[in-house]
Order: C-alpha cells, then structure tokens, then sequence
C-alpha cells in the first residue's frame, strides 16, 4: 500500500491572500513546517491538521485527501 | 518589528547552518587525533566539544529568545527532523561497533579508542543529518 497524501494548502492560503509566514502565526508553527506540509514533504499530526483547517475555514478533509 | 515567526524562522536557519558547519570542524579536528591519544589524561577538550554538540542536537538553540520563539523553533517538523538525525546517529554508532569489533580480530584496538572513534562519528553524523534535513525544509519553497 502505497498511498500519498495530497493538500489544497497552497492554493487555499493564496484565496486568502495569506503568505506562508502569516498562516505559521495563526498556526503558531514555523514558516518551514507550512512550506513542507505545501510542498508533501512533511505529513503533518492530527493536531496541526485542525489548526491548518481552522485558520483556513475549510474543513480537514477539504486540506487533505489520500491518493494511491 | 520582527514577529515570532520571522525571528524562529532567522533562528532555524543559523541552527542548521552550524549544526552542519560544527559537525564537519568536530570531525576535522578529532579525526586526525583518534589513534594519538595514548595519554593518561583525559581530553577535557574533547569532551568539551561532545558535551556542546549533543545539547546543540538535542535542545537546538533559541535559548536568549522568548517562549514563543522557542517553541516556534522546535515544532513538530523540527521534532521530526531531530528524530530522524538521532536514528541516522544511532545506525551510523551502530555499523561503526560492528566494524570495530571486525577490526579487532586483525589489529589491536583499545577501548578509549574505540570510544572515541564511535562518540565522534555518531554526534557528527547526527548533526550532520539534523542541519541538513532542516536547510532542506527552507529550500523546498
């Protein structure tokens, strides 16, 4: 099994209009820890999932989807 | 003025611009001297340098900073990453004791050698790891 998991970070921080360092702060995470979860690099926890959600109005599961 | 992400942000990245530069002058400067230190006395210089390179490894920097800051730069991807480097030091302790022990059957190996030689490439090979997952975690962007 070999699923991948995917995010809408990026584009849904760039609707509104927030840089990487502004959503960090709402976060209260380092800008590095946005850039990788936008990037894949870093599958993020439960935890850091939610606050990315929140501070983006969306819903977890509209953030991240899995992929085969 | 400078928010906290910016300054954990300024913060991270000198870390693991010397964590990767401390590594390599660690490994420069006591990889000539493993086998030359049949003294009786103990390198307290050596263990100077032992001593400020795990607490750089394991604690990471930020310490005249405020709370925030602190815990900005010791995030879950920084916990990650620290994780990550102290599994590549403990394969790297863990393939050089076996080669050390391989060795011993052909050459004699005394033990505050062997020691040494093992504190010195597990501590640099962590640090090594840990500054370069973390510079690479700045790249990606």
């Amino acid at each position: 099994m070999a699923e991948r998991l995917r995010n809408r970070l990026k584009e849904l921080r760039a609707e509104l209009d927030l840089t990487q360092a502004q959503l960090a702060e709402r976060c209260e995470v380092s800008r590095k820890t946005i850039n990788t979860v936008e990037n894949g690099v870093f599958i993020p926890s439960t935890v850091l999932a939610l606050k990315l959600a929140a501070a983006l109005e969306r819903s977890v599961e509209e953030l991240f989807w899995l992929t085969d | 003025m400078t928010s906290v992400v910016e300054e954990a942000d300024q913060l991270s990245r000198r870390r693991a611009r010397t964590s990767s530069a401390l590594a390599i002058i660690f490994l420069a400067t006591q990889g000539g001297s493993i086998a030359n230190h049949g003294g009786a006395k103990i390198d307290l210089p050596f263990l100077l340098w032992v001593v400020v390179l795990a607490v750089i490894l394991m604690f990471g920097g930020g310490w005249f900073s405020s709370a925030s800051v602190r815990h900005t730069m010791n995030d879950e991807t920084t916990l990650s990453h620290r994780r990550r480097a102290l599994a590549c030091g403990f394969l790297v302790s863990l393939v050089g004791s076996v080669l050390l022990y391989v060795l011993s059957f052909f050459e004699e190996v005394t033990a505050r050698e062997a020691l040494r030689l093992l504190i010195t490439m597990t501590i640099a090979a962590a640090l090594l790891r840990f500054g370069t997952l973390e510079k690479r975690a700045f790249r990606d962007g």
